[in-house]
């Protein structure tokens, strides 16, 4: 025992080490990738804001209602129900292994089934 | 054991004690006095302060259409001292931001550290000074505030400066509650300069309310189309309107023109940017015989039956002679308003006392602020009765020697659609905040009058649309109340009230509509004609008409 313990104290010490020091290292990357993401986030949000200002500016209530006399447009009266004679379109299932199980295990069939006929065409 | 040193070995000794103890000594200055100095340098070279801005609040309809937001946007600047060729990088601001070059060069030849090259630029123009990769420029982030309607409501919502700080209107009214609080976040800076979020203390920031409001921007936008056509058609200077719940004082809409884009604030005059339904006092003219037909009715002196005798147009008075517009005989109580006889309406006065018509006065506020929440209201003129003179008795009845603002003349038409009721015009009715909406109090109104009387003369002022003066506001099938308004302007060059210059006004509302509506209109200086009947009436008509089918639309 005493020969071995020389052997395997620093490996014991340099463990420990090593992972606190993949740690800290660990920290600094996160904290490279947040602070990456919290640029873009603000990037994304002045795009949002100027596509936003670019739309606005286009589509003013005064805009829309001069288009609006322009083509004589007038609203459908609200109590004018207008109905929609929509087929039912036939179901493609698709080939996702994952998705057809949830879609048998919880029976959500609607959404995933669009999504996957989507797919497919 | 004695030791001899040599004189030499101890000045040595002592030198280097001596040094040290000097070394020692500064290491304690810079280590106890000097400490804060070099840990707060340390610091900085470390850490850096980014401001997370509290974004100010936004304002909106009543159908929660946005009518003024604040944006992200980014400011440019530039580092003098890093700039190598000035000359290259003014050429470059000169094309892109479309700025003077000899004002680029003169500030980029300062002996400064920081110059402002321009605030609040486009994001196209963001993108085209970064992908210059120009040394020594760097950006800000800021926030502009926008107004995605434009000229729509200005005056109503005013503005904001650079800096977002309320200038104007409701950006100003509501200032604390639109402003929000800026927040900060320490992060750590690495060899490059760039941030690392890495344990940041944050101050979290604020963000202003929200502010519901009790216009429409729909029917404001029919309320300035029509404001501008009468007043480009008829040549007049400016003009006003104001839509408003009678029951509870809620504006819809509050127009006037000329108006502004609060988008382009350089290219504003600031007679623009004047709220004149609130700001302006004028005299009212004919429209404020309805004080004096609320005070008749309620004192139930006369019946419609009753008779005066108009004086065929022409009736001395102390001081002045009153002429009416049309020479009448006799007129009944109600003939009296429905054809707006100056002679009568004195006559009636006179019949009621100064006392009484003055308390009248008091009653619906003239002279007071009428309570809206939008700061730079005028009060009006109003002269304590000890201080008329034999005139003010007879001419204060038919509008004239008094000063009023257009809200004042539409809430006491409320009091007439509403059965009684003195309300509180109000634009602002809820303030949200994260999620939250409280609705702001609304002032309770002032029972003034019985309802019977308000209905009496309601009835007379339907008369008035449908018989009388203001026939080119009725509404067909519709039952509108109102009085037209036609007064002479005060010319203060010649002293007295001048032949050319009027004020065209009418004030009426919808009284078979739920809730009633009052609308009222003013027309400064019209050219083509200058009666309230001709100029301000069908301005009302058309609104009207617009309201009843936008509000009865709603409702179905």
């Amino acid at each position: 025992m005493k020969k071995i313990l020389p052997l395997i104290l620093p490996v014991l010490i340099f463990l420990p080490v090593l992972l606190y020091l993949h740690q800290k290292v660990q920290l600094y990357v996160e904290a490279y990738r947040l602070s990456n993401s919290f640029s873009y986030h603000k990037e994304l949000i002045d795009k949002r804001d100027y596509l936003m200002y670019n739309f606005s500016k286009e589509a003013t209530l005064a805009k829309v209602n001069q288009w609006a006399s322009l083509k004589d447009f007038t609203p459908v009266d609200k109590g004018r129900v207008m109905a929609l004679n929509i087929k039912r379109q036939p179901q493609i299932i698709g080939n996702n292994k994952i998705a057809l199980f949830f879609d048998r295990v919880l029976r959500a069939s609607t959404p995933t089934s669009t999504a996957l006929a989507k797919d497919k065409r | 054991m004695s030791r001899k040193y040599s004189k030499r070995t101890i000045s040595v000794y002592l030198s280097f004690v001596i040094l040290l103890f000097l070394i020692c000594t500064r290491i304690f200055y810079l280590q106890v006095f000097r400490r804060n100095f070099f840990q707060n340098l340390a610091q900085d070279q470390r850490y850096r302060l980014i401001n997370l801005q509290g974004k100010r609040g936004d304002i909106l309809d009543r159908q929660r259409r946005i009518l003024a937001k604040s944006i992200s946007c980014y400011s440019v600047f530039a580092d003098p001292a890093l700039i190598d060729n000035p000359e290259a990088t003014a050429e470059a601001f000169s094309i892109n931001l479309d700025l003077s070059k000899e004002i680029l060069l003169f500030n980029l030849r300062k002996k400064k550290r920081f110059v402002w090259i321009k605030r609040k630029i486009s994001w196209e123009e963001k993108e085209k000074i970064k992908a210059l990769k120009l040394d020594g420029v760097g950006f800000i982030r800021e926030e502009k505030r926008f107004y995605p309607q434009g000229n729509l409501s200005a005056a109503v919502i005013g503005i904001a400066n650079i800096d977002n700080q309320g200038l104007e209107g409701l950006e100003l009214g509501y200032n604390d509650y639109l402003s929000g609080k800026d927040g900060w976040v320490r992060v750590l800076k690495d060899s490059a300069s760039r941030e690392i979020i890495l344990s940041p203390q944050i101050i979290t920031p604020q963000e202003g309310a929200d502010i519901i409001l009790s216009l429409d921007a729909q029917i404001q936008y029919w309320v300035e189309e029509y404001l501008e056509g009468t007043i480009k058609s008829f040549k007049a200077g400016s003009g006003s309107v104001v839509v408003m719940n009678a029951l509870n004082g809620e504006v819809l809409a509050l127009a006037n023109y000329p108006s502004f884009n609060p988008n382009e604030l350089g290219k504003v005059l600031p007679k623009q940017m004047r709220n004149r339904a609130v700001a302006d006092i004028f005299e009212p003219g004919s429209v404020f015989k309805v004080v004096t037909l609320l005070a008749a009715v309620n004192e139930d002196k006369f019946t419609d039956q009753d008779k005066f005798f108009c004086e065929n147009g022409k009736f001395k008075i102390p001081g002045t002679i009153l002429h009416d517009w049309k020479s009448y005989g006799e007129l009944s109580f109600r003939e009296v308003f429905m054809k707006s006889s100056n002679i009568g309406v004195a006559k009636i006065a006179q019949a009621l006392t100064p006392d009484v018509f003055s308390s009248y006065l008091k009653r619906l506020e003239f002279g007071c602020l009428s309570g809206i929440d939008l700061p730079a209201e005028a009060k009006g003129l109003l002269k304590p009765i000890d201080k008329w003179s034999r005139t003010s008795a007879f001419i204060i009845p038919i509008g004239q020697e008094i000063g009023v603002n257009l809200l004042q003349l539409a809430r006491t038409f409320a009091v007439v659609a509403n059965g009684g009721y003195l309300v509180t015009p109000h634009l602002v009715t809820s303030i949200c905040s994260q999620g939250f909406c409280e609705s702001v109090p609304i002032k309770d109104r002032k029972k003034i009058i019985p309802t019977s009387a308000a209905d009496r003369a309601k009835e007379i002022l339907i008369s008035v649309v449908s018989e009388g003066t203001g026939k080119r506001a009725q509404v067909k099938g519709r039952k509108i109340g109102g009085k037209t308004g036609t007064a002479q302007k005060y010319d203060s060059k010649i002293k007295r009230y001048s032949f050319s210059k009027y004020r065209a006004t009418f004030v009426g509302f919808i009284a078979d509509l739920n809730p009633p509506i009052v609308i009222g209109v003013t027309i400064d200086e019209p050219k083509r004609s200058h009666f309230g009947g001709v100029v301000a009436a069908p301005v009302f008509k058309n609104i009207a008409q617009k309201v009843i089918s936008y509000i009865e639309g709603a409702g179905n």
